[in-house]
């Protein structure tokens, strides 16, 4: 065997291998770090116009709990579910729903979408 | 009249395959039909052991005549044109060309670029110091190789391997061992399903319960405009750094620069499902048909299949040893089993860490820690091939 050989094209793999990625390490830290700094750079600027944004946000939560009021029970359906599948021992022993809101039943999610899009139509500018 | 029947009967008979079959082509058949049980019942990696399967026991039916290895394998080391001008080359020829001319792995990595997320990897980078370290298998095994007297070519075609990447695996052993590509390809895609057999005991015995219990921070968000940059930055350095795998890495990064640029999301699901489906399809029935008998029942495809295996747990052994070193440096704050996600086996060797993490709490989820040095071993791999293809090509 060419043990020569061997050597050489095993410490010179190893170190083009990790130089490669160390590279790229450094380049993608490196654009990581400059991104977060301009978004926080970006955040203090845009602090002045933040109230007016959080009033319009408010309004939309409140009309997407009206009208998606199981979504939390949902992820933790999901979340679960994905628990489940990941890990054998896993078991969901119960369900509890800490919170709860009534909805009319006798609206149908035709009506819903109805009063969503024009409550969103008021707030619009 | 009788005799006249009885005649040509016979002669239909002794013309047919039935009695032309070896012991040879009976035993490929036998082998062919249990990895068509084990793609079929077990699903092991089936989109390609399947049609990997079918092509072997195709090219082991005597007098078929749909793979002449002599086209693409001769004195000259050129494809032999003239049989296809005169007509003698059969089907399987025709789809060897394009592993022969090396056109479809870097069409599946179009696929395989269009369908990973590099969100996880870009979000940790450290996870690419993981990925390299789990490059070690495959040097360990070539130089095993080596030791059982392969041509130092062949050694290192066998030594891929270890990085767990079908695709970089036949792309460098059609340039480095053709003889040897269908025993490769098997021992890749075998050994790529068994993920979840051979990394769990070597993962469990180089960490300690306490070091699997460590719950890592979560991830932080990644940009689109990050996502976007990401392939573009690989493709330069890598291709500048190894030209030789220039077709691999460009075509991966062109799949998911069309992923997450978001404006040519037709193109990105056509490389994702037609295209990918397609070359697979092709891709595998012509590695089946490379493993005649005559080639494929030597000794020499024990020792690789043995050397595969040894590829696979070093990999994941120098992984998980340099997660323990991180760990140790960043004062515990990395799971030292994610660093065997960094064989590339995308994305089997995250879910076995993530499965092995659990055993320890189940609270801990580390898959889209894993997925990191998982997709930085893909790169990885790509760049060790281009070194061995450029040292021993």
């Amino acid at each position: 065997m060419d043990w020569k050989l061997a050597l050489s094209v095993t410490l010179v793999g190893i170190s083009i291998v990790f130089l490669a990625l160390v590279c790229l390490w450094l380049i993608v830290q490196g654009i990581g770090a400059f991104m977060s700094r301009s978004k926080k750079d970006g955040g203090e600027k845009s602090l002045a116009v933040k109230p007016e944004i959080r009033e319009e946000t408010a309004a939309e939560e409140v009309i997407f709990d009206a009208g998606n009021n199981f979504e939390e029970e949902l992820v933790a359906v999901i979340t679960a579910a994905i628990a489940q599948y990941e890990s054998g021992e896993f078991r969901i022993k119960s369900i509890v729903r800490k919170r709860s809101k009534r909805v009319e039943k006798k609206r149908s999610a035709w009506a819903l979408e109805g009063m969503r899009s024009g409550i969103e139509n008021r707030f619009r500018v | 009249m009788i005799k006249d029947f009885i005649d040509t009967v016979g002669q239909l008979l002794s013309d047919s395959g039935f009695a032309n079959f070896t012991w040879g082509q009976l035993l490929m058949i036998l082998i062919s039909c249990v990895l068509m049980y084990l793609a079929i019942k077990k699903q092991y990696e089936p989109l390609l052991l399947l049609p990997i399967a079918f092509g072997m026991l195709l090219t082991n039916l005597p007098i078929a005549g749909i793979y002449h290895p002599d086209i693409f394998i001769n004195e000259s080391q050129h494809i032999d044109w003239s049989a296809f001008a005169n007509g003698e080359a059969g089907l399987v020829d025709i789809f060897y060309l394009g592993i022969k001319l090396g056109i479809y792995p870097p069409l599946i990595f179009i696929g395989v670029g269009a369908m990973t997320d590099f969100g996880p990897l870009i979000a940790n980078p450290k996870s690419f110091l993981l990925g390299a370290a789990a490059q070690f298998g495959i040097f360990a095994a070539f130089i095993g190789a080596l030791l059982f007297g392969f041509a130092p070519a062949v050694a290192g075609a066998i030594g891929i391997i270890g990085g767990a990447d079908g695709p970089t695996a036949i792309y460098l052993a059609s340039k480095l061992a053709p003889d040897h590509l269908g025993a490769i390809a098997v021992a890749a895609y075998s050994y790529m399903a068994l993920v979840p057999i051979i990394q769990p005991p070597i993962m469990k015995l180089l960490t300690t319960k306490k070091e699997r219990s460590i719950v890592m921070e979560q991830l932080r968000p990644v940009s689109k405009l990050e996502k976007i940059c990401f392939p573009i930055i690989v493709m330069i350095l890598v291709i500048c750094l190894v030209p030789d795998v220039a077709a691999l890495v460009g075509c991966l990064m062109l799949g998911n620069l069309m992923k997450e640029s978001g404006v040519v999301e037709r193109l990105s699901k056509t490389v994702q499902n037609e295209l990918m489906n397609i070359v697979t399809v092709l891709l595998g029935v012509s590695v089946g048909c490379t493993a005649k008998a005559e080639n494929f029942l030597s000794g020499g495809t024990l020792v690789i299949l043995g050397m595969g295996l040894v590829a696979f747990a070093i990999a994941t052994a120098f992984g998980v040893l340099f997660g323990k070193l991180m760990c140790v440096i960043t004062k515990g704050k990395i799971n030292p089993l994610i660093g065997a996600a960094g064989v590339s086996a995308v994305p089997m060797a995250a879910r076995v860490v993530q499965k092995v993490g659990q055993q320890e709490n189940p609270g801990n989820f580390l898959l889209m820690h894993a997925m990191g040095p998982n997709v930085a071993g893909v790169i990885g791999s790509a760049v060790a091939a281009g070194v061995l293809l450029s040292m021993l090509g």
